[in-house]
């Protein structure tokens, strides 16, 4: 156990929380890495949550919302695009792992899709190894 | 060669159009201008504009809200207070926007490391700088010695001017990101180690966050104790999140003016990071900071194609 990394995943309410749901109620198999924080929308996440995660020792951090279109406050996922996209690109130009950081759409009926991603998330989190760099050493 | 400036200055304070002219004067440190405010005509004789002039102006202009004032502005300086006016913390009817020509702001720090004693006196005679102090007199070449943001500014004059003050600047099509597109092509583990030798040397004394014109919080993330971003102390951890999250706040906000380089006492090379987010937010979002008053920033618009090669 202690050398599988802790993922933090921040799932929206409405589409990507209610799609691990299903992957739950269906008895679908995801890895345990995943601690699930659930937010009202993926436009939620300020992303210096993502640089708080990271520099408190996570290995990684997982965001997923509702797809384009679809999520439920309209334009929430829109504007975190843009957001996600500023700070993955910071966080990967000062040297952080580019497998640490990662960003999804998952619907509410997409329980299937949801153990996929995590599996993908995990495998490319553990890539990285454990986190090291903006992780503060206490 | 400020007697076009100062006539209008002059000419604006006695006619009463304006309560008072912001802009620089001869500061007491050779190669550093300080900012200034002529309140009366006689004191628009003080005023000088040029590769001297360190901080970003509208960072001074911001104190002056409600106030009737004129203010002598390059290219980023004009565009910040467009961001400014954007972000409702200036009324484009309060401000009168005199443009400069800009060759760039001097790179300081770098003249003072190259000359290595004391400078007591300095000057610009065309394309060099000529300083005195203990090593006798030395010229520099100026082109060599302009601040890095300077070299990668994409609109060296100001934007919409009410009144334009004519001279040669710089070439915005010239811009030059090579730097940064090398820094770009590192591996994540060389990414790490150049910036670590950078940024570790930062004291966390928020110089910095304090002579950006963008940086007007009341209240700053690094002083919030519920959460915690970014503990005190000297790990670099820290330090690196201190920046990584101001940067993320300059997003679309910041006009790469160089104002924060130039005032760090250790030194940063804080334009690595700020050219960056300006050839990112042009680059991905085809957005320059602060082209128009009306513009919302960056982050506070969408468009239902960006860019989303990096979602799984
Ligand atoms: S001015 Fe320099 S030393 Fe001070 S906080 Fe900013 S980067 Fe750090
Ligand atoms: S660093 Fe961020 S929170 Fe602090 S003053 Fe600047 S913009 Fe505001
Ligand atoms: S962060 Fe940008 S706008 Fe602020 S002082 Fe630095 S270069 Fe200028």
């Amino acid at each position: 156990m202690k050398d599988e990394p802790k993922i933090l995943a921040f799932l929206c309410n409405w589409c990507s929380y209610a799609g691990a749901d299903l992957a739950g109620t269906s008895r679908i198999q995801y890895p345990t890495n995943i601690r699930v924080i659930r937010v009202p929308c993926s436009g939620r996440v300020n992303p210096q949550f993502i640089v708080k995660a990271l520099h408190d020792g996570l290995d990684g951090v997982w965001i997923s919302g509702c797809h384009i279109g679809d999520c439920h406050y309209q334009t929430g996922n829109y504007y975190a695009r843009r957001r996600f996209y500023v700070i993955k690109n910071l966080l990967e130009y000062v040297g952080v792992e580019p497998e640490r950081v990662q960003f999804s759409w998952v619907s509410a009926s997409e329980g299937k899709k949801f153990a996929e991603v995590a599996r993908v998330v995990t495998e490319k989190v553990k890539k990285a190894g454990r986190a090291k760099r903006l992780a503060k050493k206490r | 060669m400020f007697e076009k400036l100062r006539e209008t200055a002059r000419e604006l304070l006695s006619k009463g159009e304006v309560e008072c002219v912001l802009g620089f004067a001869e500061g007491t440190l050779p190669m550093f201008y300080t900012p200034y405010l002529a309140r009366k005509p006689e004191e628009a004789e003080k005023l000088v504009y040029g590769p001297f002039a360190a901080p970003n102006i509208a960072t001074y202009l911001r104190k002056l809200k409600g106030k009737k004032a004129a203010v002598i502005v390059r290219g980023c300086e004009s565009r910040t207070i467009n961001l400014l006016i954007s972000e409702k913390q200036l009324n484009r009817d309060d401000v009168k926007i005199i443009g400069v020509p800009c060759v760039g702001a001097l790179d300081r720090k770098r003249i003072l490391k190259d000359y290595g004693g004391e400078i007591r006196e300095a000057r610009i005679e065309g394309e060099k700088v000529i300083v005195k102090g203990d090593n006798g007199e030395k010229a520099y070449v100026l082109e060599e010695y302009i601040s890095p943001s300077c070299r990668s500014c994409l609109y060296p004059e100001a934007i919409d001017p009410d009144i334009k003050i004519e001279g040669p600047s710089r070439d915005g099509e010239k811009a030059d990101f090579s730097d940064i597109e090398r820094i770009e092509k590192m591996s994540p583990a060389e990414k790490w180690e150049f910036f670590e030798k950078e940024l570790s040397k930062c004291i966390r004394c928020y110089a910095c966050r304090e002579i950006c014109p963008m940086c007007y919080c009341d209240s700053c993330f690094v002083d919030s104790n519920r959460p915690v971003w970014v503990e005190p102390g000297f790990d670099y951890s820290d330090i690196l999140s201190f920046h990584l999250i101001k940067m993320y706040h300059m997003a679309g906000r910041c006009v790469d003016c160089g104002a924060c380089e130039r005032a760090c006492p250790l030194g940063i090379r804080l334009s690595f990071l700020t050219r960056k987010l300006t050839k990112d937010m042009k680059e991905a979002y085809n957005f320059v900071s602060g082209l128009s008053p009306e513009e919302k920033p960056a982050l506070g618009v969408f468009s239902p194609d960006d860019r989303e090669d990096f979602i799984l």
